[in-house]
């Protein structure tokens, strides 16, 4: 009679378990603002619906050195939030074991609009980008697999993976979206250029800024079109292959001869602080950016300006234009700084 | 094949069945090998009546792997079935949907994280006449764009007694067709891997289980 009673209990409480989870999994509805004229993202959220537990999942995932395989490099330490989650003042990624990567480490924000990935396009969805510096021999050199073994050794994080999804048994698909819902949140969109353009009274543009979007606006913007700057194409802007360590750039992922040295153009919003610039990160300032379009755009009439190649004072002008997408909001948002900095 | 059952996947070269890591097989210029592993993805499945009519359609994705380890490589099946087609591969949007469950789990080992996309078909094993480490020969054959997309439909008649049918990758046509000594690695997209995965589409057939 016991032993009945026993299973009785053990069937009731094998039972109530799928609603005992229900009433646990209940993840709080997170909202994400971009302005209302900015374009439809690509990024579809209804497969991954943005909530507190999953962006605190994330960002914990974002700045733990637990994802490369001897857990001293973060996906923050490449991706610092002080500097528009770029790597100022380094031309390639560091890696594991002081190994250096092939390309400059880009910014992140306003990746939720992005077709494409790295500087050759390689990958096509946000979520599935993550699984690239992982497992990059010379970034965090580590494997998927790997990383989710060590992931469920640590109950917080079984813990944390069960309150975003319901699910405390770490999986590829939850861990990537998991580190998506961080890396969707990382929207620039309240520069001093943003709140002008909008027509806020306190943002005001100097006759020097206002004549450098006139001249962006003329020579730049083709590739670079407002608001996101960037029409994630792929050019070949002329800069010379490095002969010590070529990079053919797009033609790695097309193998189509014109793609040779092209490379995704970059989205310049907090332009000031991502330095150095290129996919080598050869040029250490804006002025040495600015200073190469003028040499090919006499070098080529017609194509890298729309009209007539830009001289000294214009390039002083564009530059003040371009320091005004610096976003300190952004920059300054402690909910995307590392966790322990909000505390 | 009642309703319910599943279909083997078996592994031939010529008219004998691959033992991984261990059989020694011959290409027909000569080359000596032995297959370490094999995967490969089938989708979007069909399965067709005695008259031609569809009994079922299935957008399902399955990865089939056979190596020294695991060998029963099969899929659900749908009785009375006289044909069935399905893709070799997954299609260029499955490739580009950013799913990453169940088969397409990047954590399977069929994922090219450096070029998006799922390799179709993976072919491995050791050989003399290869350059790779140790002997090693190694055919990741995948890619999606145009124009050498990977992804190829395969059509197959079940006989009369397809109860006891199985489904045969022969891997000799593709062993035939390569030199191991000049192509011991292909493992990028481009038209080389676009002709080794319609080999090996062309190299299913049905056969009695034996």
């Amino acid at each position: 009679m016991n032993r009945l009673l026993l299973l009785f209990f053990l069937f009731m409480a094998i039972a109530a378990v799928p609603a005992i989870q229900k009433a646990i999994f209940k993840p709080e509805k997170r909202d994400i603002f971009w302005p209302s004229s900015w374009p439809a993202p690509v990024y579809n959220f209804k497969k991954n619906p943005p909530t507190k537990e999953g962006f605190e999942l994330g960002r914990a995932l974002f700045y733990d050195p637990i994802l490369s395989r001897d857990s001293s490099i973060s996906c923050s330490s490449c991706h610092l939030s002080f500097t528009g989650f770029a790597h100022n003042d380094h031309a390639l990624s560091h890696g594991i074991e002081g190994r250096i990567g092939k390309r400059n480490a880009p910014a992140l924000m306003n990746l939720i609009w992005s077709p494409v990935f790295h500087w050759d396009g390689g990958v096509l969805h946000l979520e599935q980008q993550a699984i690239n510096p992982i497992s990059q021999a010379d970034e965090m050199g580590s494997s998927l697999p790997e990383v989710l073994k060590k992931l469920n050794r640590r109950p917080e994080y079984r813990k944390m993976f069960f309150r975003a999804f319901g699910d405390s048994m770490i999986r590829t698909d939850n861990f990537l979206k998991g580190l998506a819902q961080f890396t969707a949140s990382l929207i620039s969109c309240r520069s001093r250029y943003d709140l002008y353009t909008a027509g806020d009274s306190n943002a005001r543009f100097s006759e020097q800024e206002k004549n450098g979007l006139l001249l962006f606006r003329k020579n730049c913007s083709s590739c670079h079109p407002e608001p996101l700057f960037t029409n994630y194409t792929f050019q070949n802007n002329l800069i010379k292959p490095d002969s010590a360590a070529p990079d053919s750039g797009r033609f790695l992922i097309t193998g189509r001869k014109e793609d040779i040295f092209k490379f995704k153009v970059p989205a310049l919003r907090n332009i000031a602080l991502t330095y150095p610039y290129m996919h080598d990160g050869r040029f250490r300032n804006l002025k040495q950016v600015l200073s190469h379009y003028e040499a090919i755009g006499q070098a080529e009439k017609g194509r890298w300006s729309e009209n007539s190649p830009y001289g000294d004072k214009e390039k002083k002008d564009i530059l003040a234009f371009l320091l005004t997408l610096t976003d300190s909001s952004f920059l300054r948002n402690k909910t995307f700084h590392h966790p322990s900095f909000q505390k | 094949m009642a309703s319910g059952q599943s279909i083997r996947f078996r592994a031939f070269f010529g008219k004998e069945p691959v033992e991984w890591d261990n059989k020694v097989f011959r290409s027909a210029a000569g080359e000596t090998f032995r297959f370490s592993q094999l995967a490969f993805y089938l989708s979007d499945f069909s399965w067709y009546g005695d008259e031609g009519q569809i009994l079922h359609e299935s957008g399902r994705v399955e990865l089939l792997k056979a190596d020294s380890e695991q060998d029963s490589m099969q899929i659900r099946a749908t009785g009375k079935a006289k044909r069935l087609c399905f893709r070799l591969g997954l299609d260029s949007a499955t490739q580009v949907s950013g799913e990453t469950r169940g088969p397409l789990d990047p954590a399977l080992g069929m994922y090219w994280a450096w070029n998006t996309g799922y390799i179709q078909c993976k072919l491995e094993g050791v050989s003399s006449a290869s350059g790779g480490k140790n002997g090693q020969f190694e055919f990741h054959l995948g890619g999606y764009r145009s124009p050498c997309p990977t992804d190829f439909p395969v059509c197959l008649s079940f006989a009369e007694a397809y109860r006891n049918q199985e489904i045969r990758l022969n891997l000799k046509p593709l062993m035939d067709a390569v030199s191991l000594k000049k192509n011991w690695s292909v493992i990028s997209p481009g038209e080389q891997a676009n002709r080794m995965v319609q080999i090996i589409a062309n190299a299913f057939e049905t056969a009695e289980t034996k």
